[in-house]
């Protein structure tokens, strides 16, 4: 028994036209006298510029399928169809929606694809690209002759082209009002604002750019401040916006699901930048208002945690703790070395804190352009108050480091082996007499003085350790806020119609009738997909603060790096050229 | 099932050939004919093992010397500068008696190189110790004697248990294996340990070099030295404890006597013991063991 | 020819890790099935999903219970923690007789450990030698004799092993005439490993202009490499068209790097790095002369798969070497640096000379061993094993191991017989789920014929 696909708000009987390629999928129903009025309505039809269009998308011109009634028997809504190339007979009907295109809503095979950087109309640039981009693993789909494929879901979609062809309405402009008022009033912006916008853009975007040295390699200003890499994320946004506007509005050409993630991205993005806006306005007033408190408390938990409490230890450090003796003058040398040095850094803190309120005012109002930007300077200026435990840290990380290379070879030196450069590997070697003397004699040296070292050198990893911590927290926090796809979200709460991500029969029991009857419908997407970016930066976050990894590095003298600024900043706007690697 | 009977010559230990045997025959005469019992067992006698044992007594012997002349020159008993001059003294002494087996044993071309080297090796030590005193003084001043005493002993202890005390066969060969270098460590870390209980720099200094004199340089030539003769060894053994027990002696009659007492028992007790232990040695070689490679 | 008898191989060394005994079990399986009797094979798993039931060519089911192993393929020993997995699948597959591999293999040992107490009676094949004075050695002799105490028969793969074995498992007996005399136990059986031949055939025939010495082992003390280090300067030196080609990885590479580089050998010495299984043979016929320097070796199958191909091989005189090919294919050579020197002066000699014939003396080791036999003396012994009355309980008790292992082994074996029993009670011998269909021998000869036409290397197999 053929299956026949049903829109599932036909009710009249009439003459249906539809597709019979790859299956018999009825669009509508006219209702006319006869087949040859029938036939002609749909061949008026085929001088509309949108037939083109729509023949290409469903694979052939929809034609007259044949002639249905509407039994009332027991009250079912099952059609009789008198299909005109076949012998009437038993037909199983599987219905569907028909959706106007205004309302954004469609059926799709696949997940909609929200991941903006791998769109497929963007990444048209090499065919490398698109080879290395396809999946090998999947076994290749047997064609189908009669079924369930895009083809049929692209016919799903455009139901009711036809239909409003023939009613003659100019269905691409009747949508919601709301987002119509939107676009028109982002028209008019973008036609007043659209070249100054983008040029300010790109200028910022060039002048965070800026490499600090001359050298080609060397990094650049918004790796070095959060601030800048903030105000670089606002004028790519801005840019975004200028460009995207413009083709959102025109979205004739497009197909629906490469559309409709334009779309959603590019109101998300509005959204958030008017999200932190607001929050940015609030938390800056608050800024603002209690500046002077502010300013005050900020200058005590600075003196008392990050120089006294550090002199503190220092000094605890060197006066036997815990009744462990380390070498006298090794530590008196290191104490008095980085009081000194903590105590100038104090007292430059100390001229610049009584300009603290004015900071602050600052800062409150520098975050009305958003709660990121406060975040930001937030981060620049933890790194710029604890400059000086970060110098103290590399000293004695070096030293700590270089102590343990030295015990590496003096092992090696021991052995009777020696580490051969040209070759990379370790060779067996004859030493002579007086370099065994001076190893022995350099390695009671070493084991006497390594507690020592090793002491301050954990001071000063642990203090590095929770300054790090507490900027990834902040950097975290600033991700998300970049990132959150809050009208993704609101979308699948509210119309999971428009967000599809594959279709599922369901059967529906109705009364009167011995089978239930399918119904397609439409899945939607899940919230992995919603949450792309989010999970690529925690899973990068995740690698980069690995407490193992941290660890390790801190016993070997590594140096303790914060993670990259790029690697946790999603781009908007895919580039041309992507690189490959 | 028939048991083939052949007699015992046609057997053959081979297995390229399928014997008449069955897989399961003894063959009574060559079964188990390679088996050696106690095959590189020398029964040892009593006075050889009491000249190998004199390496021993030298080395604690030495390590009596040394410790002996530490609390002279703590108690400043001793003038440091003095005791440079007889550290410089007898490392003059050493090296000519190291020159003089060199000049039995080693080509001529080698010893004008060996001499030069040497001349390098002491010149850079000297310096280089020279230069780390004020260090070494300091290294573990804050640590509380007690534990200076017990570190010591232990140190000590160590170094006489991983030390070397076999004889060199070829010269000029400087490695040795990781327990010889580890036990010169330990010694070292010993003598610097002491050291930090002294005040003046030139008494650390001296200290330290004759600990460098006495710990690593004198195994050398005593390794060289047991290759020779045996009454050269036998006169140094005694020299060197007739030595240690009169400083000792300076100092406190009990440690005398327990020092005396301990060298004659592992000089002269200890070989005896292990004679009468040999009795009960059983070991199982055959050629199913590990070869030893034998390599030039 | 015995009745068909269902047999379990018990070892940790088997597929997916390739070696000597690996092969061995394969092939000695592969030729019984062929007989007609019905094998399996038991091992532990690996990482990271080689678990659960494989089937092999020819009809060869393997195990692999979830163990894991903690070096190479060995296991800690334990000794009851596998009894439930061997009891269920020796019980559903009707085993009548298992045989274990490899001493260092302790899920063979608690094989033979737990299979008296379900009838089946065990086999025990041990391949390698062990010294008597190192800390390693006297831990696994003493666990070798204790699972030698109770074992049906032993095989070993050399005369020298079979003394070795003798001598670690103390298979003696105090004989009845003369009650202070030892004898040997009479199921001690020498029944040496074979090679397939057609996989090294020699190759085409070489100029006597450049001789080529194939060097093939693992790189580490046990072969030898410092000999090897030692004598190719001088041999270098002495002959100028003499080349090495050394094949295999370990931790002695360093010295053989850093002693090509010292005489500057870079193109007298070739280094291969890790040669496949499947590549040894095209590595071989590039050479004329096989040199194997181990200080220990119990049979040496790497010997004769260079006899296979038609090289002269100079070897060591250790351990099982001696037995394995006549005096006219091999030189010998004590494990000293002059000797081998000397070994190989006269190897060179003899193969410029011509006198060594590669094809002869190849069809020479195709009849010295063949893996048809070794399964024919193999199913010998299972023949004696089976018709024997098995050992009582009181009997195994009985054999003391000595006053500290004795009673320690008297526990574990009164203990294993109580875990025994509840097993026997919480999983009952009626719930199990027995195998009713193997590889049927009729249809296994109808797809032979069916296939016979086409050349599949499973011929070497089958044949």
């Amino acid at each position: 028994m053929p299956t026949i696909f049903w829109p599932d708000d036909v009710r009249q009987a009439g003459f249906c036209y539809g597709w019979v390629n790859p299956a018999i999928c009825v669009s509508g129903t006219l209702q006319v006298g006869t087949l040859e009025d029938a036939q002609e309505k749909l061949r008026q039809l085929s001088h509309v510029p949108q037939w083109e269009q729509l023949v290409k998308l469903c694979g052939s011109e929809p034609i007259i399928l044949g002639t249905c009634e509407f039994s009332q028997t027991n009250g079912s809504r099952l059609p009789v169809l008198q299909l005109s190339m076949s012998e009437p007979v038993d037909n199983i009907f599987v219905y569907y929606y028909r959706h106007s295109p205004s309302t954004l809503r469609f059926y799709a095979l696949e997940t909609l694809g929200l991941d903006t950087a791998n769109r497929a109309d963007v990444a048209s640039g090499s065919e490398y690209l698109k080879l290395s981009q396809h999946d090998f693993t999947e076994p290749r789909k047997r064609q189908v002759k009669s079924g369930l494929d895009d083809t049929v879901i692209n016919q799903f979609n455009s139901a009711l082209v036809p239909d409003g062809l023939l009613q003659n309405t100019r269905l691409h402009t009747r949508q919601n009002p709301l987002g119509f008022a939107w676009l028109t009033f982002l028209r008019l912006v973008n036609r007043r604002f659209s070249s100054p916008v983008s040029s300010i853009s790109r200028l910022l975007a060039c002048l965070c750019s800026v490499p600090i040295f001359p050298f080609r390699t060397s990094p650049r200003l918004k790796d070095i401040s959060a601030t800048i890499q903030q105000i670089d994320v606002r004028a790519e946004q801005g840019e975004f916006f200028v460009t995207e506007a413009v083709t959102v509005h025109r979205r004739s050409s497009t197909h629906i699901s490469v559309h409709s993630a334009r779309y959603t991205n590019f109101f998300n993005t509005v959204w958030l930048m008017l999200n932190d806006i607001t929050i940015g306005l609030a938390f800056g007033s608050f800024l603002c208002e209690n500046h002077l408190v502010l300013s005050r408390f900020l200058n005590r938990t600075v003196e008392d945690i990050f120089i006294i409490w550090v002199q503190r230890a220092l000094v605890w450090l060197d006066s036997w703790p815990a009744g462990l003796k380390l070498n006298t003058e090794l530590s008196r040398f290191y104490s008095h070395t980085f009081i000194g040095l903590v105590t100038a850094w104090g007292g430059l803190l100390l001229r610049f804190a009584s300009c603290s309120p004015a900071l602050i005012y600052i800062i409150g109002i520098v975050s009305c352009g958003g709660v990121t930007l406060a975040i930001s300077v937030f981060i620049d200026l933890l790194a710029v108050l604890t400059a000086h435990i970060y110098i103290c840290y590399a000293v004695s990380g070096a030293v700590y480091q270089r102590m343990l290379k030295t015990a590496g070879s003096l092992w090696n030196l021991f052995r009777g082996k020696r580490y051969n450069v040209l070759r990379n590997r370790t060779d067996s070697w004859e030493y002579d007499i007086d370099q065994l003397i001076f190893g022995t004699i350099l390695f009671t040296l070493l084991a006497f003085l390594f507690p020592t070292v090793l002491a301050y050198y954990a001071l000063f990893a642990m203090m590095r350790f929770g300054i790090l911590i507490l900027q990834a927290c902040m950097e975290t926090l600033l991700a998300l806020l970049n990132h959150f796809p809050l009208f993704a979200l609101m979308l699948r709460i509210k119309d999971p119609w428009r967000l599809p991500g594959g279709i599922y029969f369901s059967a529906i029991n109705t009364p009167g009738l011995s089978h239930p009857q399918l119904v397609i419908k439409n899945q939607p997407v899940p919230f992995s997909t919603i949450f792309f970016q989010y999970i690529q930066l925690l899973s990068r976050l995740a690698t980069h603060y690995n407490p193992l990894r941290l660890l390790r590095c801190i016993f070997s003298g590594q140096y303790l790096a914060a993670i990259s600024r790029y690697s946790i900043r999603y781009n908007k706007i895919p580039e041309e050229h992507i690189s490959i690697i | 099932m028939t048991v083939l009977v052949q007699t015992p010559k046609d057997w053959t230990k081979i297995l390229w050939k399928r014997q008449s045997f069955q897989d399961n025959y003894i063959p009574p005469a060559s079964f188990l004919s390679s088996l050696r019992r106690n095959s590189n067992f020398k029964p040892q006698t009593y006075w050889p093992l009491v000249l190998l044992s004199c390496a021993i007594t030298q080395h604690i012997s030495t390590i009596f010397i040394f410790l002996s002349i530490f609390v002279w020159i703590q108690q400043s008993k001793l003038d440091p500068r003095t005791m440079v001059w007889i550290t410089g003294g007898s490392s003059l002494v050493g090296y000519a008696i190291w020159e003089v087996l060199d000049s039995i044993s080693v080509k001529t071309s080698e010893r004008y190189a060996n001499r030069l080297k040497a001349l390098k090796s002491s010149i850079l030590i000297f310096l280089a110790l020279m230069s780390l005193t004020p260090v070494l003084r300091t290294l573990t001043a804050a640590t509380s004697s007690d534990s200076i005493w017990a570190l010591t002993s232990i140190l000590f202890i160590l170094n006489t248990l991983l030390a070397d005390y076999s004889a060199l066969k070829n010269a000029g060969q400087v490695q040795g294996r990781l327990t010889s270098v580890l036990s010169m460590n330990a010694a070292m870390s010993a003598s610097i340990v002491l050291a930090s209980r002294l005040t003046a720099d030139i008494a650390v200094f001296a200290l330290i070099l004759f600990s460098v004199q006495v710990f690593t340089l004198y195994p050398f030539l005593r390794h060289r030295l047991k290759a020779s003769s045996t009454i050269i060894q036998g006169t140094t053994t005694m020299l060197l404890s007739i030595l240690a027990v009169a400083l000792t002696a300076s100092l406190s009659w009990t440690i005398t006597f327990l020092l005396s007492i301990g060298l004659l028992l592992i000089t002269f007790l200890a070989p005896a013991f292990l004679v009468w232990a040999q009795k009960y040695k059983n070991e199982i070689r055959g050629p199913w063991d590990v070869a030893v490679p034998k390599v030039n | 020819m015995m009745d068909p008898i269902s047999i379990a191989m018990i070892s940790d060394f088997f597929h997916p890790n390739v070696g000597g005994v690996e092969n061995h079990i394969y092939m000695l399986s592969a030729k019984l099935i062929h007989k007609g009797h019905k094998v399996i094979v038991i091992t532990h798993s690996h990482a990271p999903d080689r678990v659960g039931v494989r089937w092999l060519l020819p009809s060869l089911k393997v195990y692999y219970i979830p163990f894991l192993p903690i070096a190479s393929s060995a296991t800690l020993p334990n000794f009851f923690t596998s009894l439930p997995y061997l009891r269920t699948i020796l019980l559903r597959e009707h085993i009548h007789l298992i045989h274990a591999h490899a001493s260092l293999s302790s899920i063979g040992h608690e094989g033979i450990l737990h299979s008296h107490l379900m009838g089946i009676r065990t086999v025990f094949t041990d391949h390698s030698l062990f010294g008597f004075d190192d800390a390693a050695s006297i831990l696994t002799n003493k666990l070798l004799a204790g699972t030698l105490r109770n074992v049906d028969a032993v095989i070993c793969v050399s005369h020298t092993g079979r003394e070795n074995t003798v001598l670690r498992g103390e298979l003696f007996e105090r004989s009845e005439d003369d009650p202070s005399r030892l004898v040997v136990r009479e199921n001690v059986y020498v029944i040496p490993n074979a090679l397939v031949a057609d996989q090294f055939k020699p190759g085409p025939p070489r100029s006597t202009e450049t001789i080529n010495i194939i060097v093939l082992s693992r790189l580490a003390y046990r072969k030898g490499i410092d000999l090897l280090v030692a004598t190719a300067p001088r041999i270098c030196a002495a002959f100028p068209n003499v080349k090495f080609i050394v094949g295999g990885d370990g931790p002695k590479l360093i010295d053989l790097l850093q002693m090509r580089e010292k005489y500057l050998l870079q193109d007298r010495i070739e280094l291969l790095g890790p040669v496949r299984h499947g590549d040894v043979r095209s590595v071989l016929i590039q050479g004329s002369i096989f040199m194997n320097t181990s200080l220990t070796e119990s049979f040496g199958i790497a010997i004769l798969e260079a006899a296979c191909a038609g090289l002269y091989v100079v070897s060591t005189k250790v351990g099982g070497v001696p037995e394995i090919l006549p005096e006219d294919m091999i030189s010998f050579a004590a494990p000293e640096e002059d000797d081998v020197v000397r070994a190989i002066s006269e190897a060179i000699e003899i193969v410029m000379a011509g006198k060594h014939d590669p094809l002869r003396a190849h069809e020479r080791v195709r009849t010295f061993y063949d893996w048809e036999d070794v399964a024919t003396r193999t199913e010998v012994v299972y023949d004696t094993v089976i018709k024997s009355p098995q050992m009582e309980l009181w009997e195994r008790i009985q054999r003391q191991l000595g006053p500290f292992a004795g009673p320690i082994y008297t526990i574990i074996l009164i203990v294993d017989c109580v875990f025994f029993l509840f097993l026997e009670w919480w999983m009952p011998r009626e719930d199990l789920h027995y195998v009713t269909h193997h590889w049927d021998q009729a249809k296994y000869k109808e797809v032979r014929s069916l296939f016979a036409c086409s050349e599949i290397s499973a011929h070497n197999v089958l044949d």
